[in-house]
Order: structure tokens, then C-alpha cells, then sequence
């Protein structure tokens, strides 16, 4: 339990860095360290295959993409405007929102039935079993939904337009 | 030991898909292949084998009760009246593309891939049993069809087009996935028996929150009031033939999968969301029709009509019966027919760097191109719904199933919305008949592949307008077995 404070809070307060720290690369590298947090979190739960993917995919490549991205274009610190404070106010806002609908969830929770875990549970074993019996077509289905992404993100991107 | 079950009912389910998704992979590398580019109707052909193989595969394979992938996925009856409707839809408009394509300067050879692509995507949702599978159908039809809104590159308007509609798409999205978390969340599954089974033990509050983020989705996909403001524009805005697919196919993909989502998931809660899609719907052709009045240019006036029979299907799922469910099924198949027929007219009209899209353009035009003038009376009336097209049969059916479930209210509404309909279809055959033209008469032919189009419409508006039993009883039988 402790431990689970420990690093919620943690990741409270690198999430914090992230949108309040002016200069970018500080806030790229916050949001590292909030998603690893987060897989650690995952690890807690009995997921250690969601909490390697996150730290793969998400923590490894799309943060550093981030990163290359806000290093090439060289991005200064931003300056403070009277847009960006308006985006705190929604940003505010949403925050109420998620509390509330927190509250909901944990108030209409029924303690009784909770389950034990089954053996194995978030195992990779389990999942790939998963993902190959029960999960089969949402799989194939979905390299299908990536040709179309891919073919249609060349179509739109094209530079040449033939006319 | 992992137990992989790939037998005679998998592969049966996913024939249909699996001839579509290899023909538009095939005219992929056809196309990288292909150097000669002199005749651009050449890639359609490729195409339309894909949409007759679909079709012929889906009447030969489907059968009541089929289910596959433990339950997930499913060629019953609903789903082969989908895939069908579908096929019809991406065929119709791939057969008025080559030469409005051409016309106005689109050699993107992906649009024909691309349309069979969002073909697939439109037979995974009709035969989805399981909202994963759903989810994909939807984002594989739509990311297909962001991009097919704005395959005009070099037109704004396009540009315009397929920006809001991705964008819009893509908060759609977010609820949608809001939702089923949500509903799995509830009842501690996705696939869709399951779910009804586990509805009366699951928590009232959370199964009503994520139910009202899935109607949002879907409500935003079939293009309902108040989540249309995206229709007008991208329908306005996307090359016509794209119109038309969106229109027809999109429409009647997103439609099915909420009638099957909500008369066989949620059927144990139709008290609680028939009332919100009872507001859904009048709000939804009311708004439609009243807008639709106000139109100058023909294809936003189509867009708003759209806008409007989508209220007409909606308030046949209210009545949450199977009856009610066969009507929107043959519905769907009379609106392919006769919306397609409008939007081939709209373009047989279009010139090289002029539209030609607005009520003027259409005065006199039943001296200039009398045929044509013919067809798009014909159209008009059948969306209207005057007898004996099958617009007619179709409406008679929704109102006769709507009235058996008890929503009287909903009836009038829907009686009353198609006078207002009248007013805008009818003006444009007083357009065509009434006024004389306003400027020269231009005589370019229509191209061959598009009289074929139109054709086919039109002889499908007449003829299940006078033999509709078939296809009703089908549709309806295939709603029945879903019990």
C-alpha cells in the first residue's frame, strides 16, 4: 500500500512537469518518466506484459520520437499567453470532470464481486492464448485497419499530385 | 495448450470479406505495377470482380443462426443483407467514378482500392456480434473513408472535407471506446450475448453511461442531430461519387451495427434507450427536412435529406422488434437504390471546372437531357416516397413496424416530415420541368460506365417498388433467427 502511494505520487508530480515546465524537453522527458511510473503501476496489478509494452512502445518510441521531433525543429520555451491560461481553465475543468465521474465509479462499485485472480492472470501466456482463440479475427482485423491507415496516409501525402 | 479454432464456420464467415480485401490488395499492386495510364476505367473492372465475387460469396455461404470465432463475428441473415447492400453501394459508385474522376483531375489510382477497403471495413461491422470487432469495422470503413473525402487534393474544398470529418471522426472514436470500456467494465464482456446475458445483474448506473457514449458514436456516424454538423460540409465537400458511398454504404453499415448492437445486446434495457433514440430520431428528420427546404446547391440538399432518412431508420430501431428491424434492412436497400441515383444525375451534370451542383443549374434541364430529367423524377419521387417506387414500400414498412410497437406519436412525426420532404424534392422537378434553362444547353454525353450506374438504379427503384416481398421477407426472417 505504501508503495502504491509512493508512486502515485511520483507520478503526480512528474505529470506535473510535463505541463507546467516551460521548456519542452524537460516536459518530453517528464512524460518518459510518468509513463514508466505508470508501468510500474501495471506491474503492481498483475500485468507485467501491459507493463513491458509501455515501457516499449511508449516510454521507448513514441516519447523519443517526441523528443527527436522538439530537438530537429528546435523549439524554443514557450511563451506564456493569455490562450495558453485558457487552456488551463478546460484543462481545469476536465480535471473536475475525471474527479467526479472517480467518485462515481468507486461509489457504485460492489465490493462483493470481486474475484480472485485466476492462475496465470496477465501472463503472457494467457494473453497470446487470448489473442489467438477468442481474440483471433479482432487481430487479423486490425493489420487490416493498418493497410488502410498506411495506404491512406501515402495517398495523403503524396507530394506529387499528378493533375 | 492454446486452442486456435479455425474450422468450416470461420472460413465461412470470412469469405465474403476475404474476396473483397484480396481484389483491393491485388489492384494495389496491380496499380505500382502498371505503367500505362491511358485508359482511366481500366482499374474499375479489377474492382467491380471484387464486388460481384463479395456478393456472390455472401449469398452462397450465408446461413441463419452462423456464428464463428467464438461468437464474435457472424454471415447470418442480417449480416448477408449488409454485405450486399454494401457491395451494391461501393459497386454503384465505383461504376460513376472513372469519369467524374477524370473530369475533374483526380489520377489517384488508390481511390479504387481504397473504396473496396471501405467496403471490408462496412461487412465487418454488419456481421460484428462483439464491439471490438465493431470498433475495428468502424475505423476501418472511416480512416478509409477520411481519406477517399479528400482524394481531391488539389480542391479545397476537399481538403476541407476530409479534415472535419477526420477530426470529428476521430473524437467519435474516443467516445466510442469510452463506451465499450465503459460496458465491459459492466458486464464483463464485449461480445454481444453476453452482454444481455450480464445486463440485469450489472450496475444500472455505469451500463446507462456507457450505453449513452455508444449512442454519441453512433449517433455521430449515421449522421444524427444534434452529431451531424460534420454531414452538410464533407457531403458538400468530398469528390461526388465519395458522396455517394458515404451516403449510402457508410449510412447503412453504421445503421445495421446499431440495430444489431441495440435489438440484441441491449434488448433487455429497451425502455431506458428507446425513449433517447425516440428524440434522437424526430430531432434527427426533423432537422433534416426543415434544413433541406433551405438549400440552394443540390448535393448539400441531398446531404440534408441523408440527414433526414436517417431519422426515418432510427426511429424503426426505437420500436426495437424484428419487424421493426427488416424494415430498416429493406429500407436500407430501397435508399441505396434511389440516393445513388440522385448523386450518378448530379454528376452526369457536372462539367470540366464547373459543378453544375445548384437548383439553377437544373432549369430546363427535361428539354436538354430529357432521359436524365426522367431518372432524377424518378428518384425524387421515390425518396419522397410516392408510390409505386420502392421509397414508398420502404417507408410504409417502417411506419407499419413503428405503429405495431406502439409508437403512434413517432408515426405522425415521421408522416408529417415526409410532406415536408415533398417540398424540396418536388422543386426540383419544377426546376427541371417548369423553368426554362438559363443558360446554353451543352451537349457532353454521360460516360458508359455511368449510364450503366444510373441503369441499375433505376430499374432497382422500380422493380422492388413492385416485387418488394422477397427482400422484405428475407430481412425480416433474418431478424427474427437473431433471437
Amino acid at each position: 500500500m505504501i508503495a502504491f502511494y509512493f508512486i502515485a505520487l511520483l507520478t503526480l508530480a512528474s505529470a506535473l512537469l510535463v505541463v507546467l515546465h516551460r521548456n519542452p524537453i524537460y516536459s518530453a522527458l517528464g512524460l518518459v518518466n510518468t509513463l514508466f511510473l505508470i508501468a510500474v503501476s501495471f506491474v503492481m496489478l498483475d500485468a507485467e506484459l501491459i507493463a513491458m509494452l509501455q515501457v516499449i512502445v511508449y516510454a521507448g518510441a513514441i516519447v523519443i520520437l517526441f523528443l527527436f521531433v522538439i530537438m530537429l525543429l528546435n523549439v524554443e520555451s514557450e511563451v506564456r499567453s493569455a490562450r495558453i491560461s485558457k487552456i488551463g481553465t478546460a484543462g481545469l475543468a476536465f480535471v473536475l470532470l475525471f474527479a467526479v465521474e472517480l467518485a462515481v465509479f468507486a461509489l457504485v462499485r460492489d465490493p462483493s464481486g470481486a474475484q480472485e485472480l485466476p492462475a496465470g492472470f496477465g501472463s503472457t501466456e494467457l494473453l497470446a492464448e487470448t489473442l489467438f482463440s477468442k481474440g483471433m479475427l479482432s487481430f487479423e482485423l486490425t493489420s487490416l485497419l493498418l493497410l488502410v491507415a498506411v495506404v491512406g496516409a501515402v495517398v495523403m501525402a503524396r507530394r506529387k499530385v499528378e493533375s | 495448450m492454446i486452442e486456435v479454432v479455425f474450422g468450416g464456420a470461420e472460413l465461412r464467415a470470412v469469405t465474403p470479406l476475404l474476396v473483397v480485401v484480396v481484389t483491393a490488395m491485388i489492384s494495389l499492386l496491380y496499380e505500382v505495377f502498371n505503367e500505362d495510364h491511358s485508359d482511366p476505367a481500366r482499374p474499375v473492372w479489377l474492382s467491380l470482380v471484387g464486388i460481384v465475387g463479395g456478393i456472390v460469396a455472401t449469398v452462397a455461404l450465408w446461413e441463419n443462426g452462423h456464428s464463428a470465432f467464438h461468437g464474435t463475428f457472424a454471415l447470418d441473415g442480417v449480416s448477408a443483407f449488409t454485405n450486399v447492400v454494401c457491395l451494391l453501394a461501393a459497386g454503384l459508385s465505383l461504376l460513376m467514378a472513372p469519369g467524374y474522376l477524370t473530369s475533374i483531375g483526380v489520377r489517384a489510382r488508390e481511390f479504387y482500392p481504397l473504396v473496396l477497403l471501405a467496403a471490408s471495413g462496412m461487412m465487418v461491422m454488419g456481421g460484428a456480434r462483439d464491439l471490438i470487432v465493431l470498433f475495428l469495422g468502424i475505423e476501418i470503413m472511416s480512416i478509409a473513408a477520411y481519406v477517399l473525402a479528400g482524394i481531391h487534393r488539389t480542391d479545397v474544398k476537399s481538403g476541407e472535407a476530409a479534415l472535419k470529418y477526420f477530426l470529428l471522426g476521430a473524437f467519435a472514436t474516443g467516445f466510442l471506446l469510452y463506451g465499450i470500456a465503459i460496458l465491459y467494465g459492466a458486464t464483463g464482456s464485449t461480445g454481444y450475448d453476453a452482454i444481455a446475458a450480464a445486463l440485469p445483474k450489472a450496475s444500472k448506473l455505469l451500463v446507462l453511461g456507457g450505453v449513452a457514449l455508444l449512442i454519441v458514436a453512433l449517433g455521430f456516424k449515421v449522421s444524427a442531430v444534434p452529431f451531424h454538423f460534420w454531414a452538410p460540409d464533407v457531403y458538400q465537400g468530398a469528390p461526388t461519387s465519395v458522396t455517394a458511398l458515404m451516403a449510402v454504404g457508410i449510412k447503412a453499415a453504421a445503421v445495421v451495427g446499431f440495430a444489431r448492437l441495440f435489438i440484441v445486446a441491449l434488448a433487455p434495457l429497451h425502455q431506458d434507450w428507446a425513449m433517447v433514440v425516440w428524440w434522437l430520431a424526430v430531432l434527427t428528420m426533423t432537422v433534416g427536412n426543415v434544413t433541406a427546404v433551405a438549400q440552394n446547391n443540390v448535393k448539400r440538399m441531398l446531404a440534408y435529406s441523408s440527414i433526414a432518412h436517417a431519422g426515418y431508420l432510427l426511429a424503426a430501431i426505437v420500436a426495437g422488434t424484428p419487424r421493426g428491424g427488416g424494415a430498416v434492412l429493406f429500407y436500407l436497400l430501397a435508399y441505396t437504390f434511389m440516393n445513388v441515383g440522385a448523386f450518378a444525375v448530379v454528376i452526369s451534370l457536372g462539367r470540366k471546372g464547373e459543378a453544375n451542383e445548384q437548383f439553377d443549374d437544373y432549369a430546363g434541364l427535361a428539354s436538354r437531357q430529357p432521359l436524365i430529367a426522367a431518372a432524377m423524377v424518378l428518384f425524387m419521387l421515390s425518396l419522397t416516397g410516392i408510390p409505386p417506387l420502392v421509397g414508398f414500400v420502404g417507408k410504409l414498412y417502417l411506419i407499419e413496424a413503428i405503429v405495431q410497437a406502439g409508437y403512434i406519436w413517432l408515426a405522425v412525426i415521421m408522416v408529417l416530415n415526409s410532406a415536408i420532404s415533398a417540398y424540396y424534392y418536388l422543386r426540383l422537378i419544377f426546376e427541371m420541368y417548369m423553368r426554362d434553362p438559363a443558360g446554353p444547353a451543352s451537349a457532353m454525353e454521360p460516360a458508359p460506365l455511368l449510364i450503366a450506374c444510373l441503369l441499375l438504379a433505376t430499374v432497382g427503384t422500380i422493380f422492388f417498388g413492385i416485387f418488394p416481398d422477397a427482400p422484405l421477407d428475407f430481412a425480416r426472417n433474418s431478424f427474427l433467427a437473431l433471437r
